[in-house]
């Protein structure tokens, strides 16, 4: 469908070309360099990414990237936007460079159509988190933001708004498909996610904006280590594991149902700025997929050129550990550990308080350290890359040196 | 002889650093094309005008913001005035607006001659001016520092 409306978009941009067209071209990126101080936990941006930064590294892969824009106007109704963004990934590929691909039509100030890819909008900043110089921290909270890998929906939204009391009401209603990768410390997997539905409303006012999100997505395919391991448990002979088979079939997540929530405020008081948010992921056909509550409060104060700011940051979901009945655990310890671990894959526990100066060097460019103390409790460092074989708690600092621009 | 020299440099300079003062305080307007339907704008529709939050002029008409690219002084002062921001601040906020495509960026230009000739050849531009740039083909909606 993306090839589709990729090959529309550039004939109709061709005959723009010709006709009434005008292009801008923009571009934003980030150089940054990270570290931490924990030999268990490797930190990464977000599930997706395949490699961790530990004890000693100094790692400039985890957070750089350099994006292209091209917005083309059509006409006074339509123009087309596209945007690719290089970084490292754990999967490389030209479809999961390109960030966005859509045509617009917008008849009326109030209402606009997009058509093709479009960055997935299910949390404040899931539109925006790659923008290095867009957020006031050099880092989104990972707590809320770690736990979504995918970048972009392929499908249309619609968009209305309207101008209510001196303010701005829009609404916005999204659907599609995406893909991205889950990855562990061992082995990166594709996910896909069909059937998108989502909504959102917000109201801005002078210096408040208050937001709401509501998601639901459908999981489109079976991992292959699920489906390896549903094939190892269904090997155990009934002696052992009475209902094994049935069990195993707990663990498929074809067609799970996943729900997205997010409730946004953010306000300026002259130089402050205060921003937080309230997320929920839940699944209530799967018990592969916890209920995970997380969000964060934000405050920044800015003088001349230089920010500082302070977010506090939390996640939270219930650890699955196995207690079924007549098993014989002894016989089978390593499929046991194997089954934890697979329940617990998106159980996240861990919090974290970051500090952090931002220096404005120019409109277009900024330097942000900052620092960042988490607190990840048993069995709830999905959110890193885990070298241990337990999954301890563990307290972990990271420090974060990043430079963001925009042209 | 040489006393005279320098005072009269120092005169030039204080006068060179008074003007400067002045011209920065110079009041700033927003215009449309004078055969714009629009006679006037609140500060509210201005800022969300400018801010991309809705580009529309107050009858409904689309809008096409006209504005100054880089850092220029009357950019700076024209944001200051309207929200209270610094460049930076604006441009991490539409750095949000245009790198998620939600908005389409606004029509960018050099000088401010550049955008008097552009709204004066566009009847749904609207920019901001010093009031001294202003000509017969615009018409003032809205003035800063009222």
């Amino acid at each position: 469908m993306l090839l589709k409306v990729l090959l529309l978009v550039s004939s109709l941009t061709s005959f723009s070309c010709f006709a009434n067209s005008n292009m801008q071209f923009s571009a934003f990126g980030t150089l940054a360099l990270t570290t931490t101080d924990s030999d268990t936990y490797g930190y990464r941006k977000d599930v997706s990414y395949d490699k961790g930064v530990f004890s000693g590294d100094l790692d400039l892969l985890s957070h750089s990237l350099i994006g292209g824009q091209v917005n083309v106007g059509l006409s006074n109704e339509f123009d087309f936007v596209g945007q690719a963004v290089i970084k490292d990934m754990a999967k490389k590929s030209l479809d999961n460079y390109l960030t966005m691909a859509f045509l617009r039509y917008a008849p009326k100030p109030e209402w606009a159509i997009r058509v093709g890819r479009t960055a997935i909008d299910i949390f404040l900043i899931t539109e925006y988190r790659d923008i290095g110089i867009a957020n006031p921290w050099a880092t989104v909270p990972n707590e809320v933001y770690s736990i979504i890998p995918f970048r972009f929906v392929d499908g249309a939204d619609i968009n209305y708004q309207l101008r209510l009391n001196e303010g701005t009401l829009t609404s916005k209603i999204f659907t599609g498909k995406s893909d991205s990768y889950l990855s562990t410390s061992n082995i990166t997997e594709k996910i896909q996610v069909d059937n998108i539905l989502g909504a959102s409303v917000s109201y801005d006012k002078s210096d408040w904006i208050i937001q709401a999100r509501y998601s639901a997505a459908q999981l489109a395919n079976e991992t292959q280590s699920t489906l390896a391991l549903i094939g190892a448990i269904n090997t155990v002979p009934v002696t052992i594991w009475p209902n094994a088979s049935s069990f195993s079939q707990t663990l498929r997540v074809l067609n799970t149902n996943i729900k997205y929530l997010s409730l946004s405020y953010q306000q300026y008081f002259n130089r402050w700025l205060l921003t937080t948010e309230f997320s929920q992921v839940k699944a209530n056909d799967s018990p592969v997929i916890p209920t995970i509550n997380s969000g964060y409060l934000g405050l920044s104060y800015q003088f001349d050129q230089y920010t500082i700011y302070g977010v506090s940051a939390f996640s939270q979901s219930d650890n699955y550990q196995f207690n079924e009945t007549n098993v014989i655990e002894a016989a089978i310890p390593e499929l046991i550990n194997a089954v934890e671990g697979n329940m617990n894959f998106y159980a996240t526990n861990q919090n974290t308080i970051s500090l952090g100066l931002r220096w404005d060097i120019s409109a277009n460019m900024a330097l942000s350290l900052q620092w960042s103390h988490s607190n990840i409790k048993q069995q709830g460092g999905t959110l890193w890359i885990d070298n241990s074989d337990n999954s301890p708690k563990d307290h972990v600092n990271t420090l974060l040196l990043s430079m963001s621009f925009s042209l | 002889m040489t006393r005279c020299y320098y005072r009269s440099i120092l005169l030039c300079l204080a006068f060179a650093l008074w003007q400067h003062a002045v011209s920065a305080k110079e009041a700033i307007v927003v215009v449309v094309n004078s055969a714009n339907p629009i006679e006037q704008m609140t500060r509210s529709e201005v800022i969300d005008l400018f801010m991309g939050k809705y580009v529309a002029f107050p009858d409904g008409e689309k809008a096409v913001p006209v504005d100054l690219d880089g850092e220029q002084p009357i950019k700076q002062q024209f944001y200051h005035q309207l929200v209270g921001r610094s460049l930076a601040s604006i441009n991490a906020y539409w750095s949000r607006l245009r790198f998620t495509g939600r908005v389409k960026p606004s029509i960018q230009k050099n000088t401010e001659q550049q955008v008097v000739q552009y709204i004066t050849n566009n009847n749904d531009a609207i920019g901001y001016i010093p009031i001294s740039k202003l000509t017969k083909q615009l018409k003032v909606v809205y003035q800063l520092n009222e």
